[in-house]
């Protein structure tokens, strides 16, 4: 129950016990509460009085399955919001691990200065120079890193885009074999890290300080019934290992709401190219891994790794983000050139749905022809170069659109939409309109509503009351350090129960369903609360006009969800 | 009759020997029949967390299936 300050003005490290205010939270809970108190909302993001927060999850380095997620938050200098991004791998659990509940990184490195932070098997954490590694890509450096400091480590990093300060800038995080291939993606991240004159964090696997449970017996019992829930789960057992996150694709093209070519159509022409089946076909073929585990302690398994027509490594792993915002909002069907693109984010250090709809829109704005693949590639790979077209790209949808005086910028806050149309998918729409963290689906999904029947997508009623549900049931999850995919298993009541006997097994006291609620609202809340004190209103909280206006075929309509019903999603 | 033509994904295909993704499968059924006639006739059980979708909507186990329509039956997904 530690956490660790570096403070990068004076490369000082300072540890402390986690204050009473921030007790009992973890992942985004915790990032939230310790910004919203430490950082000035009105602060230039990419300036010293920022705070760069990597917080595991509160179950994270417990022996509970599907726990390496790590929340990384800060002021977002893409969206101008607090943010909250959350990555797999294993740092998550190797920080459990070491007993440390956070590392905050504050101030600014002198001009030009650039650092690595280490943090050893009993925790110790130091700061070292890190000039050597200036300008690497994220795979390189992380073979360095290991090479240097040995391979019982794990990793986070930033690219050429995050030293940049670029806007769609990652954080990358190493996977269970040692490749930088797990992103923090969204909101810039990166360049809040590049700025503060840090490329890498470096993290022990060997920690053995896990804060003790208060109640060891009641956790191990809980902890095995959630791992039977997810084995019994068809979602998770057996569609997520056989076709990763990529098996949505088919649900989403046949409500017609994938938004394709730059928003303009709800259904790719090519996608069955590109969809979970030909995915995992084409690996398999080539001897590949369609099922892989990116995650430490996961059993769900969702990750590939994509190899080439020899069977040599391309990426790991090409999720169904990508593959819309690299493939559907391109033209482009082709799985190898979707993965070279995959391949170029991760390496360069870039979200690839950001920089994906970035290159949708200088498509779409007639810079080069949607379906050009070439096009696509030397746009991501001018990124690392660093010309003008590059820094564009690397800032993002809306740096492009400005340049093109381009109107369609499917972005709220800054940040692009994910691979769900707002008007296939209303309250998708809803919670792109009024997330804490600008257009995000992982912030409130509703597809799961939708295929349950519980909803019409369609239509605009009741999307807002469902949004709100699932965005307040999102950021609780967001504080466990439960990986949100296998969190779909807490659908079953035993998964439910097993997973509040486990947090009040883990804090010493009751935790019961409303209090697990009450963890997602006063998260929101907070998070809110920033944003407003920042200058947002419930002004800031819609989406581009064009969504309003121009009708997605096939179903030919628009976004109706009315600006009052908007409002009163915070409405608890 | 009513002829439709039927897109399986997920581990759906295997069910169905020499299936052909890009065709998939046509079928002939009664007039009025209804989703749920067609996946029983595909053998897939009510318990399953299959979807099913006609033109860009889920479709109900009691909606009368379209003549001509493709119909994409799918494992329930929550995205990703
Ligand atoms: S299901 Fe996928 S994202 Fe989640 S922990 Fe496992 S490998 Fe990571």
């Amino acid at each position: 129950m530690k956490l660790i300050r570096v403070d990068m003005n004076a490369q000082k490290i300072r540890e402390e016990n986690v204050p009473d205010a921030y007790a009992g939270m973890g992942g985004r809970g915790l990032t939230a509460v310790l910004i919203d108190a430490e950082v000035p909302p009105r602060c230039d993001a990419l300036g010293p009085e920022n705070k760069l927060v990597f917080a595991p999850g509160l179950l994270s380095g417990t022996s509970l399955v599907n726990t390496s997620r790590i929340s990384i938050g800060a002021k977002s200098p893409l969206t101008g919001t607090i943010k909250e991004s959350n990555s797999g791998g294993k740092i998550a659990a190797c920080l459990g691990k070491l007993g440390i509940t956070a590392i905050v990184v504050e101030g600014r490195a002198p001009a030009g200065k650039l650092f690595v932070l280490t943090v050893d098997a009993q925790g110790q954490a130091a700061l070292l120079d890190g000039a050597a590694y200036k300008g690497m890509r994220t795979y390189a450096l992380s073979a360095k890193l290991l090479e240097t400091h040995g391979a019982k480590n794990t990793i986070a990093c930033i690219g050429p885009a995050g030293e940049a300060q670029m806007l769609s800038a990652s954080i990358q995080t190493t996977d269970v074999d040692d490749r930088p291939c797990r992103a923090a993606g969204r909101g810039g991240l990166g360049a809040v890290m590049g700025a503060k004159g840090l490329k890498a964090l470096v993290v022990s696997t060997e920690g053995k300080s896990a804060d003790e449970l208060a109640d060891p017996e009641t956790f191990k019992e809980s902890a095995k019934v959630f791992a039977q829930e997810l084995r019994n789960n068809p979602f998770t057992s057996k569609v997520l290992p056989r076709y990763g996150t990529a098996s949505t694709m088919a649900a989403v093209n046949a409500l017609g709401a994938f938004p394709s070519y730059n928003a303009t159509k709800g259904v790719f022409d090519g996608w069955e190219k590109i969809n979970g089946e030909a995915l995992a076909k084409t690996i398999t073929a080539r001897g590949g891994q369609a099922q892989h585990m990116g995650c430490a302690q996961c059993i769900v398994q969702c990750s590939n790794v994509f190899v080439d027509e020899k069977g040599k490594y391309v990426t790991s792993s090409l999720e169904y983000e990508t593959l819309w915002s690299m493939g559907g909002m391109l033209g482009i069907d082709d799985l190898d050139t979707i993965a070279r693109l995959d391949y170029l984010c991760d390496d360069i250090g870039l979200d690839t749905i950001n920089t994906g709809v970035a290159v949708a829109v200088a498509m779409d704005a007639g810079y080069k022809p949607f379906s050009d693949r070439q096009a696509a590639i030397e746009m991501v790979e001018a990124v690392a170069q660093g010309t003008e077209m590059g820094r564009l790209i690397g800032n993002g949808p809306d740096a492009v659109g400005k340049h093109f005086n381009h109107h369609r910028v499917p972005t709220v806050k800054g940040q692009s939409i994910a691979a769900y149309d707002p008007r296939g998918m209303q309250g998708n729409g809803v919670t792109y309109a009024t997330s804490t963290m600008g257009a995000d689906h992982t912030a409130g999904n509703m597809l799961g509503l939708y295929l349950g029947k519980k909803l019409d997508p369609l239509a605009p009623e009741g999307q807002v009351d469902g949004s709100r549900k699932v965005q307040i049931g999102m950021a609780a999850m967001d504080c466990t350090g439960m990986c949100i995919l296998a969190g779909m298993g807490m659908a079953t009541p035993a998964a439910n129960e097993a997973m509040f006997k486990m947090i009040g097994a883990k804090l010493g006291k009751p935790f019961t369903a409303a209090d697990y609620t009450g963890m997602g609202m006063r998260v929101l809340k907070v998070e809110r609360g920033f944003n407003q004190k920042a200058g947002f209103t419930s002004k800031d909280d819609r989406l581009p006009r064009f969504f309003m206006e121009e009708p997605l075929a096939p179903h030919n309509k628009v976004f109706a969800v009315s600006d009052e019903d908007l409002d009163k999603l915070y409405n608890f | 009759m009513l002829n439709v033509t039927i897109k399986l994904y997920g581990s759906l295909p295997w069910r169905v020997p020499g299936y052909d993704p890009e065709k998939g499968l046509t079928l002939e059924l009664a007039r009025g029949a209804c989703i749920n006639d067609l996946t029983t006739c595909l053998g897939i059980a009510a318990e399953e967390d299959v979807v099913v979708a006609m033109a860009g909507r889920v479709a109900r186990p009691d909606d009368p299936v379209e003549d001509g329509a493709t119909l994409r039956i799918f494992p329930v997904a929550h995205g990703g």
